[in-house]
């Protein structure tokens, strides 16, 4: 038979036929062969519904983050979600919790800060392992700190946080000192952050570069495995008897936490719907209410910092005005705002920090909504209102407000641009995309700004505040006032935390009153959980902690 | 034959080369940084930015970097990723079965569904099963096929807990993705054939084969599907690109990792080298399925073929 058409074609050497079957072995091969990939998918430990076979003892979970991490190596790392991964593979010398004015011992029994906030000495504790079975102890903590600032970790927020670093003396086996090349005081916070913790030398040179795919610490949990943008698997430490008071005794009680890597928010509502997670992060508002109404959990946790806020530019018109940047706070309804965009799941935000920040006083809370207020000081500023926009000389009262494209602040800018156009502002808003809004900002074009800023300690002033930082910085705001410069790089000094602490509300009241910073929300993490998930507490930038969480 | 393909193999070449150009320049003539956004809140001096920049080539005139990234291309280098300390092609090499399992569970259930579907139109045109089929095959091209994720989802998954709301894990986690990607596909691939039989169902030699006492049956699978398929088999083979496309959404909607889910998040980091690297390696895919398209269109078709000896 072969081709049919044109009679008389030459019989070529493939005739269809052959090829025909050739094509289906083909097809039927690769099928099998994605089938077989398949199968290979489904071999990776896929974690149960909690409760397992025996109880709370013997459960293993899975928790939706929203970020594939870029690193599981805590000096590399730049995203605040993954420290809630490593919470589980690693320890901190120090540990610190909200709400909690206390330190509490981690790896380190207990330190002491030199009078000029240069050296930090640390008195470590004795009998603790890392995974792979090595010793932990001073040379430990030197070898992180030194790959902390080594230029081929490439670190994104470890090396800041760590500061001047200048070495560390291995004084005896269980003694180390961190020797700053210049006061830092803030390292006292600073250490209790996860990117700090402390790693297993020999790891650290056996993998090398590869550290971040195989990490080796002292925590509850062993790092088992790591799939890019699908899963992180832990496993429980059965011999981890080291945690920090508030975090419980003795080994973890989950015997297994799958962290799955789930960026999409409807599908991690889902799947906390249909039990395939038990936690879950990052939900839209409305899914929350709808999980709690199901029966599901809901814990919040504030994070110190500073809120997401609005900042205006002290050096542009008509903001470079004291009267018009009150007028500003007075017109700005965080209520509304919150209600509107957020069904009233964040709490206001009221200062410069957020509320569990050292250095946040409930003295500084200067503004509220109060619209008369608002037009009472711009009249008397001179800008009358003639229409629907207020004028001076002829001068209308505009503003620029520059929003950081997909930042999350595109509702919160229109609602602000209605609010302000009750008391007479004409407000325009532009879109610019992160990070070229960063030169935009330091070229002071804006009115008004994006910003938050997750921080343990409020010597994040020296980074948002300084006079130093305008240029190319972070300032956005613009403000500089030499003796606020001054005052921060004293607090830096002073080891001493009540008046460290002390000097850092001074310097809150002083930029609150600058009306610089108008607050919206406050940094706070939703975490929603299947009813049966217990235990789990918080760190201080609201990642959650699963020491002594049960299912 | 051999001659075909390699002509074709070489007029890919320029088209390689203006695709390796289009992703440089796409991509640095956004602005921005990339050493600043790495560092950005790091508390970095202009000096580590800028030694930063050194070290990933972007320093230098536009044209030098070009050379620069031509070079390592042709090393086998992609790049190194900004945001994961790893090479591109490391991180591609492993997202990429992940989407391949995707595609080929979208390109069963296209196939599954769409040839029986095309068939069961084309034989009987203007019938109760034509009807049927045409309907089934508007909606599926209709419906956007996130939309159609996330209906499966929210009725298999959340609602009737027959299959899992996650696209990894088992084998079953593969079903409602595959189903969500291949349903439209399968919807062109029923049009197509449909067409494609009815018009050989009416040529000469079909009528004559009838003449001769064929059976229906004989006549649909010795004559019909296969004329009809070489031209269903061209759209499908350029069609296929479809797939890659649709595992985007479909990746990020069921959490499953793959080159979309990889590409929408660095997107969204702005990590220029994976962007780039993915990017190129999709136009590469297309080249070659094109590539294979023609030839096996030519395999099936023995007019074409004595077009090209011409």
């Amino acid at each position: 038979m072969g081709d049919s058409g044109n009679p008389g074609t030459p019989a070529s050497r493939l005739s269809r036929r052959t090829f025909l079957g050739g094509a289906a072995a083909v097809g039927a091969f690769g099928i099998t062969g994605g089938a077989l990939a398949g199968c290979a998918e489904g071999s990776s430990p896929s974690s149960s519904g909690g409760g397992g076979s025996s109880g709370p003892a013997a459960a293993a979970i899975s928790v939706g983050v929203f970020q594939n991490p870029d690193s599981l190596d805590p000096g590399q790392t730049g995203l605040i979600t993954v420290a809630q991964v490593l919470s589980t593979i690693f320890d901190t010398l120090i540990w610190k919790f909200p709400n909690d004015p206390k330190y509490y011992p981690g790896l380190a029994e207990s330190y002491t800060v030199s009078p000029d906030a240069k050296t930090y000495t640390f008195k470590l504790r004795q009998g603790v392992k890392f995974h792979d079975g090595t010793p932990f102890d001073a040379n430990a903590v030197k070898a992180t700190f030194d790959h902390i600032v080594d230029p081929k970790t490439k670190s994104l927020s470890a090396i800041g946080a760590l500061g001047p670093y200048q070495e560390t003396k291995v004084v005896d086996k269980y003694t180390a000192q961190v020797v700053f090349s210049a006061a830092n005081a803030a390292f006292v916070n600073e250490m209790c952050q996860l990117t700090m913790a402390i790693s297993s030398p020999a790891a650290l040179k056996k993998y090398g570069s590869g550290y971040n795919q195989h990490p080796v610490g002292t925590g509850p949990f062993v790092f088992k495995q790591f799939i890019n943008n699908d899963r992180v698997v832990v496993t429980r430490n059965p011999d981890y008897n080291w945690a920090p008071t508030p975090l419980g005794t003795g080994p973890a009680k989950l015997s297994q936490i799958t962290f799955r890597i789930l960026p999409d928010p409807s599908s991690q509502a889902n799947a906390l719907t249909t039990g395939e997670i038990q936690i879950a992060q990052n939900l839209n508002p409305g899914d929350v209410q709808s999980a709690v109404s199901a029966g599901k959990k809901k814990l919040t946790a504030l994070s110190t910092g500073m809120p997401y806020c609005i900042l205006a530019n002290n050096a542009k018109p008509p903001t470079d005005e004291l009267a018009v940047r009150q007028a500003i706070e007075f017109s700005v309804n965080t209520k509304a705002i919150i209600d509107t965009l957020f069904k009233g799941l964040y709490t206001p935000a009221t200062s410069v920090l957020t509320p569990t920040t050292p250095g946040y006083n409930p003295d500084q809370v200067l503004y509220k909504f109060d619209p008369a207020r608002a037009a009472h000081l711009l009249d008397g500023a001179g800008w009358t209102k003639s229409g629907s926009t207020r004028s001076r000389k002829g001068q209308p009262l505009e503003l620029q407000f520059i929003n950081i494209a997909n930042f999350g602040f595109d509702g919160i800018s229109q609602l602000m641009q209605a609010q302000l156009a009750e008391v007479g502002f004409k407000t325009t808003i532009t879109d610019q995309a992160f990070p070229a809004v960063g030169t935009t900002y330091n070229q002071g074009k804006h009115n008004l700004a994006d910003w938050f800023y997750y921080d343990v300690d409020p010597y994040l002033y020296n980074s948002v505040f300084t006079t130093k930082q305008i240029k190319a910085g972070f300032n956005w705001s613009h403000y500089s006032n030499p003796s606020v410069d001054a005052a921060i790089a004293k607090a830096n000094t002073d080891p001493n935390t009540e008046s460290r602490t002390q000097r850092y509300e001074a310097i809150t009241l002083t930029l609150a009153k600058s009306a610089s910073v108008i607050p919206i929300y406050n940094l706070e993490s939703i975490v929603v959980t299947q009813p049966n998930i217990a235990g789990i507490k918080f760190s201080s930038v609201g990642q959650p902690l699963f020491h002594s969480a049960t299912a | 034959m051999l001659v075909f393909i390699l002509r074709r193999l070489l007029a890919a070449i320029p088209v390689l080369f203006g695709i390796t150009v289009l992703v440089f320049l796409i991509l640095h003539l956004i602005p921005g940084d990339p050493a600043q956004i790495l560092l950005f809140g790091s508390g970095a001096t202009p000096a580590q930015v800028a030694a930063l920049d050194k070290q990933l080539g972007l320093t230098g005139s536009i044209f030098s970097q070009y050379g620069h990234y031509v070079v390592q291309l042709l090393h086998g280098n992609l790049g190194y990723s900004y945001a994961s300390h790893e090479t591109v092609l490391t991180e591609i090499s492993q997202q990429l079965p992940y989407t391949i399992n995707l595609a080929l569970g979208g390109l069963v259930v296209a196939l599954g569904v769409g040839i029986p579907l095309g068939i069961a139109a084309g034989v009987r045109p203007g019938g109760v099963t034509d009807k049927v089929a045409t309907g089934v095959a508007v909606l599926g091209v209709a419906i956007p096929y996130f939309w159609l994720a996330i209906l499966l989802v929210l009725l298999f998954a959340v609602k009737l807990r027959v299959l899992p709301a996650l696209g990894t894990g088992s084998v079953n986690a593969l079903i409602l993705p595959a189903i969500a990607l291949g349903w439209g596909f399968a919807a062109i691939i029923a049009r197509l054939l449909r067409n494609n039989l009815i018009e050989v169902y009416q040529s000469p030699y079909m009528i004559v084969a009838r003449a001769k006492g064929l059976s229906e049956w004989r006549l649909l699978w010795h004559h019909a599907l296969r004329n009809a398929i070489s031209s269903t088999v061209t759209i499908v083979g350029l069609q296929f690109g479809y797939l890659l496309a649709g595992a985007v959404a479909i990746e990020v909607i069921f959490g499953r990792p793959g080159l979309g889910a990889f590409l929408v998040a660095r997107i969204q980091q702005k990590d220029v080298p994976s962007i780039q690297g993915v990017v190129l390696f999709v136009a590469v895919v297309y080249l070659i399925a094109n590539l294979l398209v023609d030839v096996i269109h030519a395999m099936l078709d023995p007019r074409i073929r004595r077009s090209w000896s011409r």
